[in-house]
């Protein structure tokens, strides 16, 4: 209960879809999507294998939760080893892809192997098969979606793929569902794309069952009665997360120009204000409207608007309607990170990311390391083709944007990712990026908790793998952050990442409210020290499969800017980051050793050993 | 003593002194504490998660000891989630 209790197998090689039982000891364990998934990725591959290598497998991932009426319960996970950063990959995803597999029958979706011919696969309820996707591939997100629909006659199927960048092995290329939410980082859709799986199309008329109705449904309502009326769903829904660049500029701790800069001046042009009201010529108001995933009560996206008569559009047609839009992540990347503050071509780039399936925080980060090598000298318009990359540059912004999701001109060198780019130019340092994935909107420096989230996150540089931001935006002092990043890492792996509901929910329900949609859910007891425990069982399980994927203690870094070079501004002014201070007491936290060993201790008593 | 104050994502009742936009100047006596402005605001306890005087975080322990003079801006912030 709580689960299907089956999980599909696919071997894209053989061009086999076989059903097989959910193993119920690992879900007790794992309890579901993230961690369930990472269990059954060690038990299924080497972790040593290359990402795009046909060894690697790649895990379609729901949680307990997931399409029940627990509020948000409509996220997936997208499990495998990632084609950025070599380590594991874990993307997560809202919309209602993830509550359709689970409606169709399926906890989870394990995929093989490679397929001799571009495939997509067809979920419709208990029956699978691998179709013919030559006359897909090729094409971009936004056109698959509505074709895939189109040739199987239901308008209700949803729909998870790739687009032109998962092809081209772009390395942060995300699958993409429901035309603009994305499983986004850690190059998950670059490992789909090396499958030859253009698709996972997926109809369930099914249902979701739990274990205890009543109990089920009187903790969903202790759930719903505090979430519903709370100021954060409010923000959330009113402001979206954009609204975080105006507190993180005021800090001095918004990424601009590459990490040049914390604070940038054309926030004004891209903030909710600037978002809110017409600007250009035809007086055209960016967000149109919010929207909510499966089961959502709080509706955090953002549908926007460009010009019609903005230079990014002019002649294409296709982005000149109403899709997804600025949140803060994406407006960090492609704006201040990049310098740019024409919300217009900022939100190009977002529209680009989306149709193509490109992660727009690695792609930001990509773009803004190109541009550093631009302004330094290192390349030139030799090398990109023509383009101006100077920081600042929309027009630069868009033309290196549409090129990456090609695979096409200097594109195909930006899409490796900051990491691989500036190796390849003898510039290293010009890459802000922790496991080789780039860093999200919040400056180490400034943030010391995040320094560690960053350092320590398995999955590379990530801003949702711990949540340090009270207690960093209080302070800078060190004193309890390794603490808050250890403990937030376990709770948001377990109770967020695992159970398939939305980390947004966060500041309005509690643990204990989640541990009871858990237990009313699931056959077997869940309290908040259960939680907890199964959030340290799945982190130190990450840690191993990264050990075994020959990751070290020179892994869990930052670049060499964020202890060498003082903030110029901002509330902390003259700051490093102090990762030095904080990591050895971190792995003491956690009963792992100097090199960031787990003891055998650890692992005895996690059940790991 | 004029106080120059913003605040930020606040969705909460309308502030006196506080334009639509967030920003107002706030006047207050000589020896105004911030967490007597915050006060004065009708913003405390609001699930305020940072406050800024002159662009320096000050945390809320420390509010009721802050005392201002003339000149100090003050930015009020609400909770946000970024992802």
């Amino acid at each position: 209960m709580g689960w299907t209790g089956k999980i599909l197998r696919v071997d894209l090689t053989a061009g086999t879809c076989v059903s097989e039982p959910l193993n119920r000891e690992w879900a007790e364990q794992y309890m579901g999507q993230r961690g369930l998934a990472t269990k059954y990725l060690m038990e299924s591959m080497d972790p040593s294998v290359d990402a795009l290598d046909p060894g690697n497998v790649l895990i379609f991932a729901t949680g307990p939760l997931t399409g029940t009426m627990a509020p948000t319960a409509g996220r997936y996970a997208v499990v495998t080893k990632g084609a950025l950063t070599g380590a594991i990959a874990c993307s997560n995803s809202g919309g209602k892809v993830g509550a359709e597999i689970k409606i169709a029958g399926w906890d989870m979706v394990i995929i093989h192997g490679r397929a001799p011919k571009p495939v997509y696969l067809w979920i419709a309820d208990d029956k699978a098969e691998l179709r013919d996707a030559g006359h897909l591939w090729g094409r971009s997100v936004w056109d698959v979606e509505p074709t895939i629909k189109s040739e199987l006659g239901d308008p209700a199927i949803k729909v998870a793929s790739i687009g032109r960048a998962g092809e081209q092995l772009v390395r942060y290329a995300c699958v993409v569902n429901e035309l603009h939410r994305a499983a986004g980082r850690s190059g998950v859709g670059a490992v789909m794309g090396s499958k030859n799986l253009k698709a996972v199309a997926a109809r369930g008329t099914g249902g979701v069952t739990v274990h205890d109705p009543k109990a089920f449904m009187a903790a969903v309502a202790n759930a719903k009665s505090t979430l519903q009326p709370h100021p954060s769903r409010q923000r959330l829904m009113k402001l979206g997360t954009h609204a975080m660049m105006d507190v993180t500029n005021a800090h001095g701790s918004l990424p601009t120009r590459n990490d040049r800069d914390v604070q940038f001046e054309g926030t004004d042009k891209l903030n909710v204000a600037a978002s809110q009201k017409p600007h250009g010529p035809n007086g055209v108001t960016n967000l149109i409207t919010n929207k909510a995933c499966f089961a959502c009560t709080i509706a955090c996206g953002r549908i926007a608007q460009i010009d019609p008569e903005h230079f990014s559009v002019v002649n294409k047609p296709q982005y000149q309607g109403a899709s997804g839009g600025l949140e803060y992540e994406n407006v960090f990347a492609l704006g201040a990170m990049v310098g740019v503050d024409d919300i217009d071509a900022v939100t190009f780039a977002n529209f680009v990311c989306n149709e193509d399936g490109m992660d727009t925080i690695s792609h930001g980060g990509s773009v803004a390391a190109a541009m550093e090598l631009y302004e330094e000298g290192v390349i030139t318009k030799k090398d990109t083709g023509g383009i101006d990359l100077s920081f600042g540059s929309a027009e630069g912004l868009v033309a290196i944007t549409e090129l990456v999701a090609k695979g096409e001109g200097f594109g195909a060198e930006v899409g490796m990712g900051a990491k691989r780019l500036t190796e390849k130019y003898g510039r290293p340092e010009f890459a802000m990026v922790s496991k080789g994935q780039e860093f999200a909107g919040y400056d180490p420096r400034a943030m010391q908790g995040m320094a560690l989230a960053y350092a320590t996150s398995n999955r590379g540089a990530c801003h949702l793998r711990a949540s340090p931001f009270a207690s960093d935006f209080q302070t800078a002092e060190l004193e309890g952050k390794a603490e808050i990043v250890r403990a937030s890492q376990d709770e948001r792996a377990a109770m967020f990442d695992s159970a398939g509901i939305c980390a947004f929910i966060a500041a309005a329900v509690n643990i204990d409210q989640i541990a009871g949609m858990l237990d009313g859910a699931l056959e077997s007891d869940w309290d908040a020290d259960r939680i907890r425990l199964t959030g340290e069982r799945i982190w130190n399980l990450e840690k191993l499969f990264n050990l075994k994927a020959g990751l070290t203690r020179k892994d869990d870094s930052l670049p060499p800017r964020m202890f060498n070079e003082p903030l110029k501004s901002g509330t902390a002014k003259g700051h490093v980051a102090r990762l030095d201070e904080m990591l050895p007491e971190y792995y003491e936290l956690r009963g792992w050793d100097e090199e960031g060993v787990p003891r055998g201790q650890t692992l005895t008593r996690l059940g790991l050993q | 003593m004029k106080i120059p104050v913003k605040l930020v994502a606040y969705l909460g009742d309308p502030v006196s002194g506080i334009d639509d936009q967030g920003n107002g100047v706030i006047d207050v006596p000589e020896g105004t504490t911030l967490a007597g402005l915050l006060a004065r605001l009708d913003v405390a306890g609001a699930e305020l998660s940072l406050t800024l005087v002159n662009d320096a975080a000050v945390r809320e322990g420390d509010q009721a000891g802050r005392v201002l003079v003339d000149g100090d801006r003050v930015v009020v912030f609400s909770p946000i989630k970024g992802g």
